[in-house]
């Protein structure tokens, strides 16, 4: 439950708050939660995304990077370890 | 021999039901799909929390505010004082000038050029990544892609770079990737503007140049409209060229409305109209 609040509250950030916040929150999750980080950057395009003002969506570019990332470190550890 | 890790177990879903982070995915996709297929509707959605954005970032920097030093902060209060009474009889005087020049002219000239709309920002800068503005005014109020955005003080802030029908999403100068053309002093001197983010600028000039910190930089508009100030002059004295840091007249991290107005000088051709 724990865990979830932090994802809720990692997207909810995404929203309201600088995006260093969100962006820490989601490499915190990351840990847990692999696909966090993308979920965030993805909703940060989402929502802030305009043509001209970028040639691509970094966030999500961002996102993606830290969630193979953690997926690549999760499958070189043992599942057991983290998350369970 | 004793396995390490499971190699059946996909490392991306930590359990075999339904994960949080797939489910904060799908929510994220979902939004997107939702901003593509109905950009209006998602906007509307998303304005509760994009203001409650803006309302924690203006209470943030009132408390950073609060910390500073207050015989400074006396001080710039006093120096602004004085520089806003300089203004404003600088501008009383400037309007009765405008007055006379329209009266020699002909009636019909102003009569012709579009009012200017007002909007009011949804979501603005640091909330809002990549230093861009969703303003509260779309299509339906006459906004087009490739409008000018401007501040207060008619200080040029950003173009419009899509539309919906209520609203509009602005790319302000200061964004990453803008590239505006300027120029800097008293002289006129020529300058691609770059944006830095956060509002703020940077350009290259010559070292001959002469740019001091302080210096105006001004964009095309009806006019010569200034953006900012130089800050800050960096480089090696071997090199030929100098960078400048500009500070913008306008904080972006304060902006409450925006004037729209079609200028004529902007990229309409390759701006989209949605999302």
């Amino acid at each position: 439950m724990i865990r979830g609040l932090f994802v809720i509250l990692t997207l909810a950030s995404v929203a309201v708050f600088p995006w260093p916040v969100p962006a820490v929150l989601a490499l915190s999750v990351a840990v847990y939660e692999p696909l966090v980080p993308l979920a965030a950057g993805l909703f940060a395009d989402t929502l802030y995304y305009a043509p001209h003002a970028a040639f691509i969506p970094y966030f999500t570019l961002s996102g993606l990077l830290v969630s193979v990332a953690s997926y690549l470190v999760r499958r070189r550890l043992r599942a057991g370890i983290i998350g369970e | 021999m004793r396995r390490t890790y499971s190699a059946t177990r996909n490392a991306l879903l930590t359990s075999a039901g339904p994960t949080w982070g797939a489910g904060a995915l799908a929510f994220a996709v979902l939004a997107l799909l939702a901003r593509l297929i109905a950009p209006g509707a998602f906007l509307y959605a998303a304005r509760p929390m994009l203001a409650i954005g803006n309302d924690l970032s203006a209470a943030g920097e009132r408390v950073y505010s609060a910390f500073a030093d207050t015989a400074t902060l006396a001080a710039k209060n006093q120096k602004l004082f004085e520089e806003n009474s300089a203004l404003a009889a600088e501008n009383r005087a400037l309007l009765a000038e405008l007055a006379d020049v329209r009266g020699l002219g002909s009636p019909d000239a102003s009569a012709k050029s579009p009012a200017p709309l007002i909007a009011g920002v949804v979501s603005r800068p640091p909330t809002s990544a990549y230093d861009t503005l969703v303003a509260a005014a779309g299509r339906a109020d006459g906004v087009f892609a490739g409008m000018e955005a401007f501040g207060a003080g008619g200080v040029p802030l950003g173009t419009v770079s899509a539309v919906t029908d209520s609203f509009s999403r602005v790319a302000l100068f200061s964004s990453p990737q803008m590239r505006t053309q300027g120029w800097i002093g008293a002289h006129r001197i020529p300058v691609t503007i770059a944006g830095e983010g956060a509002g703020s600028f940077s350009a290259s000039v010559s070292r001959d140049a002469q740019v001091a910190a302080g210096d105006a930089v001004y964009v095309p508009g009806p006019g010569a409209l200034p953006i900012g100030t130089v800050a800050r002059i960096d480089g090696d004295a071997a090199a030929p060229t100098e960078t400048l840091r500009i500070a913008p007249a306008v904080n972006p991290f304060s902006i409450t409305w925006v004037m729209l107005r079609d200028t004529g000088a902007t990229f309409a051709a390759s701006a989209t109209s949605t999302p």
